[in-house]
């Protein structure tokens, strides 16, 4: 066996171990970033959920089966403070008298971006419940 | 055919010239990406501290003493925290903070911006976040 040695390990082992450490400490860090941004999306979806549920007028949703322009309504309001944290709101529902919100927003992965990804997108719900009901 | 140019033999824990700068690149590259998890522990707490601020302040009745709230609570959270003391620069948008209603009747409630920045202690990098909070517009409801 022919050995290019670097200090007794072959210079292909060393290599490897070099390439998987870079590899696994990119997957680290920018997991790591996506995961931050995970947690901020998840403040802005919470405020917004809560957002949602101040603007709900609570008399129209409870005297009517129409939740529709409630929910639209909230949408309306919730939606601009959202895009002004940098993120997208996905949706805005109703679980019972609880308000769920989805919000959306990418994180750029600098590190992976030297294997093509760019950036990841992230999404986050949030909750609010509508307790003057 | 074994190759040992570069090898000091005769003594215990050897180290080629070519592994010792494999150890240098991989102790560096550990240090690269730990210095990156600071960085984002770093901005992921200015955040916090920016949302539990504006939470503090959408709790008050009065835009003054929300201000006020959020200045304290923020500055409160970074406390012993990453960033270098002194540092720490808390704006407070409270220009829509009195909920309303509506043309359509609907009530509106009103919101709390608020923006924290501060020189972190380990690399002295100026990171900063942003956080909101609704004001509810039934606050004065009893």
């Amino acid at each position: 066996m022919t050995r290019d040695d670097v200090g007794g390990v072959p210079i292909m082992v060393a290599v490897l171990a070099t390439s998987l450490l870079v590899f696994g400490g990119v997957l680290i860090v920018d997991n790591g970033f996506v995961g931050a941004a995970e947690a901020r999306v998840g403040r802005v979806a919470d405020a917004a959920a809560l957002e949602a549920a101040y603007a709900l007028d609570l008399h129209a949703y409870r005297s009517t089966a129409a939740v529709g322009p409630e929910l639209r309504a909230a949408r309306d309001l919730a939606a601009p403070v959202v895009r002004r944290s940098g993120y997208v709101l996905e949706s805005v529902d109703l679980d019972g008298s609880v308000v769920v919100v989805v919000v959306r927003g990418t994180q750029p992965t600098p590190w992976m971006s030297v294997f093509g990804v760019g950036e990841l997108s992230v999404r986050a719900v949030g909750r609010a419940r509508l307790e003057l009901a | 055919m074994t190759t040992h140019s570069n090898l000091v033999h005769g003594e215990a824990g050897t180290l080629s010239l070519g592994s010792a700068l494999v150890v240098v690149a991989v102790l560096a590259l550990i240090g690269v990406f730990v210095h990156q998890g600071a960085a984002i522990m770093a901005v992921d707490e200015v955040s916090g501290a920016a949302f539990g601020a504006a939470r503090a302040a959408a709790r008050q009745t009065s835009a003054e003493t929300a201000t006020a709230a959020a200045d304290h609570r923020a500055r409160r959270a970074l406390l012993g925290g990453a960033c270098r003391p002194g540092s720490t620069v808390v704006l407070v948008d409270t220009r829509r903070f009195e909920p309303d209603v509506s043309s359509d009747g609907r009530p509106r409630p009103g919101h709390v911006f608020v923006r924290v920045s501060c020189v972190t202690s380990a690399e002295g990098k100026a990171v900063s976040a942003s956080g909101f909070a609704p004001v509810s517009p039934y606050r004065d409801r009893p």
